[in-house]
């Protein structure tokens, strides 16, 4: 080999044969070529004897540690898929939503109107899109052995490429296709390709019939968006007209930013549309409302972040509290191990040297428990979300999006090793400064009151304690809310209620006679039903939101804009209220005769009555429902006939807003075609028997009634409800979970602490005993101590609950954040509970054998 | 001495048998003991002939296998432990060989200790506790910690302890085995002191000059008692 004649060779060889000392060096530092990894490895050696030496320790510190990186690693895997991830999207950061606003906050759902004149900016946008609510439009696909619903998005032509939907085969709509009147034309997924058409190569130019008319099948999407983007089955131009008068809010405006336009110019630039806007429909803009823009990431998660977060708090309290208990663990086993250390240290280990090799101890744990921890954790959170996922956005129906992939691993990781490190520092700093010379001949007065010598260990108790009593805190908070939301009265009864979606669409429900006919029909089918006690059918169901829309009384001014108020509308068939059982407090409710021949009628809630004839005069009343919104809403003047208790139709947590029920067989046909396009119509049956049992014959029923239409989304109106409160009880479960966790932690951290300053005082407890101490007097010492931790441990979580208990607030419901009840239940838990974990060791302490006081060794 | 007078302390054929791992130690075989009051009495014998173990007993720190125990004239052997408690703070003072104050307490605080296991107001406790510290010469060290103390003055802190509750009867294990003989003459004198003064005292020693200072000195070998001489105590009443 030529090295030797490399000139920087021979120097070198010079020093090692001239100087020994140097030589000597080098050894201290290590061993030759690999220093560092050689004594990585003798660390890694000792350490996993030391481990496999004291499995006792060993497992309580790794099944705390998992446990804490478990919790961690759960929340982790929902927050980086639901608020980290960038959106399957193309160029998703680019990506803005139209929204409107008005002093209740902002939305966005928009108006064509709004679209038309906000979308064609050059300057600002590269383009842009407009779309309906994806996948809650129902389609019946025919053409088979029967009738098939299925999930269907009406889009418009710049959709596919804006969002970067990929096409497997054929392409996507044309401007002409998307011109209002245009071809019937579709793009399916791949799913229906190969359900339906059997991957059928030739499917592109093939016609499906939809509904009764023949679509030109265009395009086939790549299996790539799901829960992103949950666009059905089905893709439809959406051929809306550009100069619609249609002031209806129910589409999305999206559009990309050109490079270098930032979101303030965007809204900017939408603030001048919204003042034209205003000028263009005076009526149509709420006076204190307006446009602006949102970023899609933004739209998507603004109403899960609070919660998200919450628990992402909740966790790292979890994670801190654990890490504490395995500090405190190692500091009582470091004094246990002073010996060693000292010995070690007297053999000429560096302070750096002791560290490490103790840090490497806390790490190993740390990384079993987190490889435990990343088990639990993510195979918890799936399972949780398989059972309910919560209205989570972005992870599917059954959290399939939810998924083990490399950022959780390094996230696992990571928390792992800086959880080794965090609870091994203290301890190994702590060791490292042991004094040899008092160890090493120890003696002398030992005997002490306990916790002096454990300022540390205290420290760490009292905060585990602290952080426990936050997290209790921020579960009762949940509880009482979640109990709350389920003790509100929804103002109709849940039980042996059967709900399913029908679409009435097609050339044959373009008018509302016929589907009042099927409803009519559909109604007496089920009622003969055995079982069946009443059917009804509706434009949308209670919890699950629906119109909103403007009034004119008859005779009074208009004093909101043009018009009188605003207030929910919904369509419904006679028995609506009998099938619900929403009480009817004046008046009557609708029958069979307030067809569309018969005089118009509209029945309201007491909401609307308190607010708008506030002495109880509303019958015979008149009232005009959305003058002027647009040809779709042209509705006559109706007369008051009946007024109904309050539903709470948007969900529990929302009071009552005022409500107009509008008969079905009275809607203007253009207002049911446009509902068709919406979400299909819904059947609600009040049965006698558990509802799901009745499916099979109320959907023969069903189809005889309406020429053959299936249903889909059979629920049962308990689901709708459960469903409706699913986010509340994801976020009560976890909190709970890891209050209950955090507890159990607290718990083992004071009782560790007191059986540990129990054990270390036998000699001292011994000797009061002598003096005549009673086994109570040291029960009661010892549980004095240990509580006074607790209770300064709970007082200062209760300060910490206080100033953190505000940044849920947008979580509670009917409790305040600080709410005394939760604050004391809690207390007293947590007190009681460390009152417990003290009393163990304080009993031990108070069999000690006094003799022990008259032994020397 | 009055040999009429009532023996404080009777015990009579007491045994103490341990089981440790599955081996039998007999601690003490059929020991008969009868104290006087007044009477300074010391025990002496190997290291491992049971010595500790008879003044546990008569301490009440644990109790007889076998065989009979009366304080005064009450059978103590099969009283229940709040009972064993109460006697044992009331007639019982402790001498430990290894001082055994408490590191965390101060020279006060440690000498105050037996007191705040009965009902006593402050203001009593704190005059017992000047009173007896001014007896062994430590009131001026009221505020320090044992750690900051000698040897001999820690011991003498412990016999204060020992005393301030007013027992019938000190119980003093090795007394100055920790100590050099400077200290030891301290506190031997301090105990003899304490005798001349009326106190019943019962001391295991292992040093024969310390031994002779007794009124009566007792040998036991493996558990028995095998020799007892009277001393050339010049106390005897
Ligand atoms: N708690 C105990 N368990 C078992 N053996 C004991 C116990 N206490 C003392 N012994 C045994 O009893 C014997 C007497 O002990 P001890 O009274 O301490 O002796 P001394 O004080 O004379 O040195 C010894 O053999 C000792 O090992
Ligand atoms: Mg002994």
């Amino acid at each position: 080999m030529s090295e030797s004649k490399m000139p920087g060779e021979a120097p070198r060889q010079a020093s090692a044969a001239s100087g020994g000392a140097e030589q000597a060096k080098q050894d201290l530092r290590g061993h030759g070529g690999l220093p560092w990894f050689e004594a990585l490895l003798q660390d890694l050696r000792f350490g996993l004897r030391t481990l496999r030496k004291n499995p006792g320790f060993t497992t309580v510190a790794i099944l705390t540690l998992a446990l804490g990186i478990g919790a961690t690693t759960a929340i982790f895997t929902v927050v980086d898929k639901v608020l980290l991830q960038p959106l399957a999207y193309r160029e998703a950061d680019r990506m803005v939503v139209l929204m409107q606003t008005f002093s209740g906050g902002q939305s966005p759902v928009i108006s064509i109107p709004k679209y038309m004149l906000w979308h064609d900016q050059p300057r600002v946008f590269e383009e842009s899109t407009l779309y309906g609510f994806p996948g809650t439009l129902r389609v019946n696909l025919l053409g088979g052995d029967q009738p098939e619903q299925f999930q269907a998005t009406q889009v418009s032509a710049d959709f596919f490429s804006l969002f970067g939907v990929r096409l497997v085969a054929g392409r996507a709509f044309t401007a002409e296709e998307d011109a209002a009147g245009g071809l019937p034309v579709v793009v399916i997924s791949s799913g229906l390709w190969r359900s339906r058409f059997g991957a059928n190569p030739h499917i592109v130019g093939r016609t499906v019939d939809v509904d009764g008319t023949a679509y030109n099948v265009i395009g086939v999407m790549a299996p790539l968006y799901t829960p992103d983007l949950p666009l059905g089955d089905m893709c439809f131009p959406l051929q809306a007209d550009p100069n619609s008068s249609n002031q209806g809010n129910d589409l999305f405006g999206v559009a990309r930013l050109k490079p270098g336009v930032t979101l303030a110019m965007a809204k900017a630039a939408t603030q001048v549309v919204a003042e034209e806007f205003r000028r263009k429909y005076p009526a149509m803009m709420d006076p204190k409302g307006g446009l602006t823009v949102e970023t899609m990431h933004e739209v998507r998660v603004a109403n899960i972040r609070t919660s998200l977060l919450v628990l992402l708090g909740a966790v790292s309290f979890v994670l801190l509290i654990a890490c504490a208990n395995v500090a405190s663990l190692m500091l009582a086993r470091a004094t246990l191990r002073k010996r060693e250390i000292s010995i070690r240290a007297a053999l000429g280990a560096g302070r750096g040297r002791i560290v490490r090799q103790l840090l490497t101890e806390s790490v190993l744990l740390s990384l079993v428990g987190g490889a435990l921890g990343l088990y639990l954790g993510y195979f918890g959170v799936r399972f949780l979300l398989g059972i309910n996922p919560a209205n989570l956005p972005r992870i599917g129906e059954h959290a399939e999006a939810i998924s083990l992939d490399w950022r959780v691993l390094v996230f696992t990781l990571a928390v792992a090793v800086l959880t080794g490190m965090l609870a091994g520092l203290i301890p190994a700093i702590k060791a490292s400064r042991t004094d040899l010379a008092t160890t090493i001949n120890e003696s002398g007065t030992r005997s002490g009151t306990g916790l002096r010598g454990n300022k540390t260990r205290s420290v760490l108790v009292v905060t585990e304690l602290a952080m426990a009593m936050v997290l209790l805190v921020g579960a009762a908070l949940l509880m009482r809310t979640f109990h709350d939301s389920l003790n509100v009265k929804p103002g109709f009864q849940t039980h042996n209620i059967l709900t399913m979606g029908m679409a009435l669409r097609g050339a044959r429900f373009q008018k509302t006679a016929p589907v009042a006919e099927v409803v009519r029909e559909g109604r007496q089918r089920l009622e003969s039903l055995p079982g069946v006690e009443a059917a009804a059918a509706a434009c949308c169901l209670p919890l699950e939101g629906g119109y909103g829309l403007p009034f004119n009384i008859e005779g009074r001014p208009p004093t909101n804009g043009p018009f009188t108020g605003g207030g929910s509308w919904r369509s419904v068939s006679p028995e609506y209220f009998e099938v619900l059982r929403i009480s009817l407090l004046r008046g009557r409710t609708f029958t069979d005769r307030d067809d569309g021949a018969a005089e118009p009628v509209v029945v309201i809630n007491e909401a609307m009555a308190k607010q708008f004839w506030p002495k109880g005069d509303e019958l015979g009343a008149r009232i005009t429902i959305a003058k002027g919104v647009g040809p779709q809403f042209e509705d006559p003047p109706r007369e008051i006939i009946g007024v109904v208790g309050d539903v709470r139709d948007n969900g529990l947590n929302y009071n009552p807003q005022p409500t107009m029920y509008v008969p079905l067989a009275q809607v203007n046909d253009r207002l049911t075609a446009l509902d068709a396009t919406l979400i299909p119509m819904q059947w609600l049956v009040r049965t006698r028997v558990e509802p799901h049992s009745l499916t099979n014959e109320i959907e023969r029923e069903l189809r005889t009634a309406s020429g053959g239409l299936p249903v889909g989304t059979v629920q049962s109106m308990d689901q709708v409800l459960a469903h409706s409160i699913a986010g509340e009880q994801f976020n009560m479960t976890l909190l709970t979970s890891f209050a209950a966790i955090a507890l159990f932690l607290a718990a083992i951290g004071i009782y560790g602490i007191m059986a540990y300053s129990v054990q270390q005082r036998t000699q001292e407890i011994g000797i009061r005993m002598t003096l005549g101490a009673s086994p109570q007097d040291v029960r009661w010492m010892v549980v004095l101590q240990g509580m006074i931790l607790a209770l300064i441990g709970v007082s200062l979580g209760v300060a910490g609950g206080l100033a953190l208990t505000r940044l849920m607030r947008s979580l509670l419901y009917g409790v305040k954040p600080w709410d005394p009840l939760a604050f004391v239940l809690t207390a007293v838990l947590l007190s009681a509970v460390a009152l417990f974990a003290c009393y163990v060791p304080a009993r031990r302490a108070s069999r000690v054998n006094p003799m022990v006081a008259l032994r020397y060794e | 001495m009055n040999s009429t007078a009532q023996p404080l302390i009777r015990l009579e054929g007491v045994t103490k048998v341990f089981h440790a791992d599955e081996v039998e130690t007999h601690a003490l075989s059929d020991v008969h003991l009868e104290i006087k009051p007044g009477e300074f009495l010391s025990i002496a014998g190997p290291s491992g002939c049971g010595k500790s173990t008879l003044l546990s007993i008569l301490g009440l720190l644990d109790s007889p296998s076998q065989g009979n125990y009366w304080i005064h004239t009450e059978a103590v052997d099969n009283l229940s432990l709040s009972d064993r408690t109460r006697i044992r703070n009331r007639e019982i003072g402790f001498v430990f060989q290894a001082f055994n104050l408490i590191g965390d307490l101060t020279v006060y605080e440690n000498v105050e200790l037996p007191l705040t296991y009965r009902s006593m107001g402050a203001a009593e406790r704190k005059k017992r506790v000047q009173e007896v510290l001014e007896r062994v010469d430590m009131a001026h060290r009221a505020k320090h910690y044992p750690s900051q103390l000698s040897g001999g003055q820690q011991q003498r802190v412990a016999v204060a302890r020992a005393l301030v509750g007013q027992p019938s009867i000190l119980l003093a294990d090795e007394p100055t085995g920790n100590l050099d003989s400077k200290n030891s003459e301290a506190v031997m004198g301090l105990l003899r002191q304490l005798h001349a003064d009326g106190a019943t005292i019962c001391m295991v020693t292992h040093d024969p000059r310390y031994a002779e200072s007794a009124d009566r000195a007792i040998h036991l070998l493996d558990g028995r008692i095998v020799e007892e001489t009277q001393g050339t105590s010049t106390a005897s009443a």
